[in-house]
């Protein structure tokens, strides 16, 4: 596979999207990790684990930034063992009040484990940025020990 | 693009037991709130004549 695309549909502005994206505070709040930046094109970016032992998980480079409708990044192994993916986030306002996200991840041919891995987790991150924005609460997903369908 | 033709997976996680997912997903009246105009039947299929009416569908 060397494309993932979700799309969901939130109750919010783009601003919010935008903010829980790239703010480390919220986002740690339903992605469990906090995403590190300036957000400007061509700064670096870090996802930082959220037990704050500071370990970055993924980083890479900001390709395109146009908050808060557009953010385009690379994803990168920490140890540099495979060529970066890349993930666009696209915030829409479908109508005022009501956001339609789509983040696409792709550039993933070479690195089939990493495919399956963020197949997996970004319907997790991104189930759980609706839950957060709509009610204000999300839980630790990934503590959860669950049944997956299929 | 590598997006499979004949197939959609979409996999979402929602705060609710699975019992009330499956009555969301198959009791007309439930339907009614969410999937505005798309009414299936109460076996949960879809209605004899095989459209779907709801306009969010396309």
């Amino acid at each position: 596979m060397s494309r993932f695309v979700y799309v969901t549909y939130i109750y919010t502005t783009p601003q919010k999207v935008w903010d829980a994206i790239t703010t480390p505070e919220f986002a740690r709040q339903y992605w469990m990790h906090y995403n590190v930046s300036d957000w400007k094109k061509g700064s670096r970016w870090e996802h930082q684990n959220g037990d704050d032992s500071g370990k970055v998980m993924i980083d890479g480079t900001v390709l395109e930034s146009d908050p808060p409708r557009r953010l385009v990044t690379t994803w990168t192994r920490p140890d540099k063992s495979k060529e970066p993916s890349r993930v666009t986030y696209d915030i829409a306002e479908y109508n005022p009040g009501l956001v339609c996200l789509t983040v696409t991840h792709d550039e993933l041919a070479h690195d089939p484990a990493m495919a399956a891995s963020v197949s997996g987790g970004w319907p997790k991150v991104l189930s759980n940025l609706k839950s957060f924005l709509e009610t204000g609460k999300a839980e630790n997903i990934w503590l959860i020990k669950g049944k997956e369908g299929q | 693009m590598n997006m499979p033709t004949s197939s959609f997976v979409y996999v979402i996680y929602i705060g609710a037991p699975q019992q009330k997912v499956w009555d969301a997903l198959t009791t007309p009246e439930f339907q009614k709130q969410y999937w505005f105009g798309g009414h299936q039947d109460s076996t949960g299929r879809r209605a004899p004549n095989g459209r779907c009416s709801c306009p969010s569908m396309g």
